[in-house]
């Protein structure tokens, strides 16, 4: 049995890690402080209640980031030869359907809200010896839920960036777009101040559909991750171009005619095959190994490359031996 | 790392926010800009009509009805006092708690007293109420010389039957009696009845209860206006529930 390595990142990455691990405790501080000033307001308000079942979310995906920037270093071993990176794609996949399913669940309570005409009741509260609208306090509640989430949600994205972080980059993303449901629940109590008894349920509304879009969003990600997509940037929106540098590069070398490549994601990593037609009829298997560490030097996210020599490329896939 | 400069830019949004925020708080301090406002005009409709249209139902001493079907009691009288601060007359109903607040769903009624409490109006689901303006404990209280007791375990209580709180008393681990034929030294009773019964409170509370005015809901603006009214007379209710039980 040979067992991989454990996972390493170069020095800029670790320092990157390492910042990002703190940004999330600070954050996980500051989120809590939110959660307990919106509770504290509450009140009868369905925005209010949607806004902050928003906030009690967020707390997933750091979560799921500290647990698995913890658990991918775990040593791979005789039982998991491969290591522990895939847990967290799977911690990951199931906070994303939970997300989801509470985001629908929302939309459903909000729905009914409207349907049955729920018209919320926000009375007084006695403040400093005034008679004060309740309202007034959770416009407030939401005007500090709003800046900083979306402060916290830029610090966020360049180590998510430098670490190729699908987990954190998602996280930070929902983070910046806080703002809006925080605006949407304010302009619901205001509405409700102007006695439009539906802007709550409306609002409430918008919210939810933001949560469930959010866990759709997180769920896609997560399953393209498990089913071992071709390697993307980032942000989602291309694929890398690791993999045609990668099969440039062997192309290059002198004992290689042609080469196609096999690869995926784990993680933060590319890993996978690379198939090379040799020139001549020998291989030698110290031409393997530096061909592999060639391609690990071209960048810190290739790992696990598995260099296998076939006698012909284009029946690599032919089952019956050619 | 990030420059102040920057920082200041990413949170300009949000703080764009806030002052617009601010500034519909300012624009709501204006007099005449009447925020909250009812979806159903009710504050307007009692004002313009001279007049609220009130449910009583019974109950000891919130609400009691004598025989030519005048209501009185603690919660009538804050009824009236409220219609007085308004300038408006009260039109009284009579009717079960059910249809009390069936009727405020209904929108029928702007107001319906008879000891409500916090949970007995969101049990009902269709009613709002006003925030708990008094809290009412029932204590167990000792005959003067009587011991007293740490728990209620095996020990008679006597419990009044209108109070119908004999549960509370079980739970406790007491026997709930409702005569008194002599043997017994504890009586469950609520704390303002404490002054006027002479009896010596225990540390033993075996029940807190919060009580509301039910309002109709979403009326925003009416449910502050009574809210108000009730906060400038904090203690009225307790001094007329001790004046009652004397």
């Amino acid at each position: 049995m040979i067992v991989r390595d454990p996972v390493r990142l170069p020095e800029e990455q670790e320092k990157a890690m390492r910042h990002a691990r703190r940004l999330q405790w600070v954050w996980m501080l500051a989120l809590a402080s939110i959660v307990v000033a919106i509770y504290l307001t509450l009140g009868n308000s369905q925005a209010m209640k949607t806004a902050w079942i928003e906030d009690l979310l967020s707390f997933v995906p750091p979560i799921a980031f500290l647990v698995a920037s913890r658990v991918e270093r775990w040593r791979p071993n005789a039982r998991f030869p491969l290591g522990y990176i895939r847990v967290t794609s799977i911690a990951y996949l199931v906070s994303a359907v939970a997300l989801a399913g509470v985001g629908l669940f929302l939309v459903f309570d909000a729905g009914m809200a409207l349907i049955h005409t729920e018209h919320p009741t926000i009375g007084s509260v006695e403040l400093f010896g005034a008679t004060v609208w309740q309202g007034w306090l959770m416009i407030a509640a939401l005007a500090y839920s709003v800046i900083l989430p979306v402060i916290f949600g830029r610090l966020k994205m360049r180590p998510a960036r430098q670490l190729h972080d699908k987990v954190l980059w998602a996280d930070a993303l929902m983070n910046k777009a806080d703002w809006m449901t925080g605006l949407a629940a304010a302009v619901g109590i205001v509405g409700i101040g102007f006695g439009w008894w539906w802007a709550d349920a409306v609002a409430a509304l918008f919210i939810a559909v933001d949560v469930l879009h959010d866990g759709g969003r997180h769920t896609a990600i997560a399953v393209r991750d498990l089913m071992d997509e071709v390697p993307r940037t980032v942000d989602g929106k291309g694929f890398d171009p690791l993999p045609s540098r990668m099969k440039g590069l062997v192309e290059e070398l002198s004992w290689v005619r042609g080469c196609e490549v096999r690869l995926r994601e784990e993680g933060r990593f590319v890993t996978g095959t690379v198939y090379v037609e040799p020139r001549g009829p020998h291989v030698d298997p110290v031409w393997v190994r530096d061909a592999e560490a060639r391609m690990r030097g071209l960048h810190w996210r290739v790992d696990r490359i598995s260099v296998v020599p076939v006698p012909d490329l284009a029946n690599v896939l032919d089952r019956s031996g050619g | 790392m990030i420059r102040p400069a920057s920082l200041a830019s990413l949170a300009s949004r949000p703080i764009r926010l806030s002052a617009s925020i601010l500034g519909m708080m300012a624009l709501a301090a204006c007099d005449d800009f009447r925020f909250p406002r009812d979806p159903n005009g009710t504050l307007e409709r009692v004002l313009a009509a001279d007049r609220m249209r009130v449910v009583a139902v019974d109950h000891v001493p919130w609400v009691v009805v004598d025989g030519d079907g005048v209501p009185a009691g603690v919660e009538v009288d804050t009824v009236q006092a409220f219609a007085r601060a308004l300038g408006v007359t009260v039109e009284w109903r009579r009717a079960p708690a059910f249809e009390a607040l069936e009727a405020l769903k209904r929108g029928d009624a702007d107001l319906a007293v008879g000891g409500f409490t916090r949970s007995s109006v969101a049990a009902h689901g269709g009613a709002a109420h006003t925030y708990a303006y008094f809290t009412e404990t029932l204590v167990v209280a000792a005959e003067p010389g009587a011991a007293v007791p740490d728990d209620l375990e095996g020990l008679k209580v006597y419990v009044a039957p209108d109070l119908l709180a004999d549960g509370l008393v079980e739970e406790a681990g007491g026997i709930p009696v409702a005569e008194d034929a002599g043997d017994v030294r504890l009586a469950l009773v609520p704390d303002w009845w404490l002054p006027a019964s002479g009896l010596v409170p225990t540390p033993i509370e075996l029940h807190r209860d919060d009580h509301v005015i039910a309002v109709p809901q979403g009326e925003n603006a009416w449910v502050m206006r009574l809210e108000r009214f009730l906060r400038a007379r904090v203690g009225a209710t307790g001094a007329r529930l001790r004046e009652y039980a004397s």
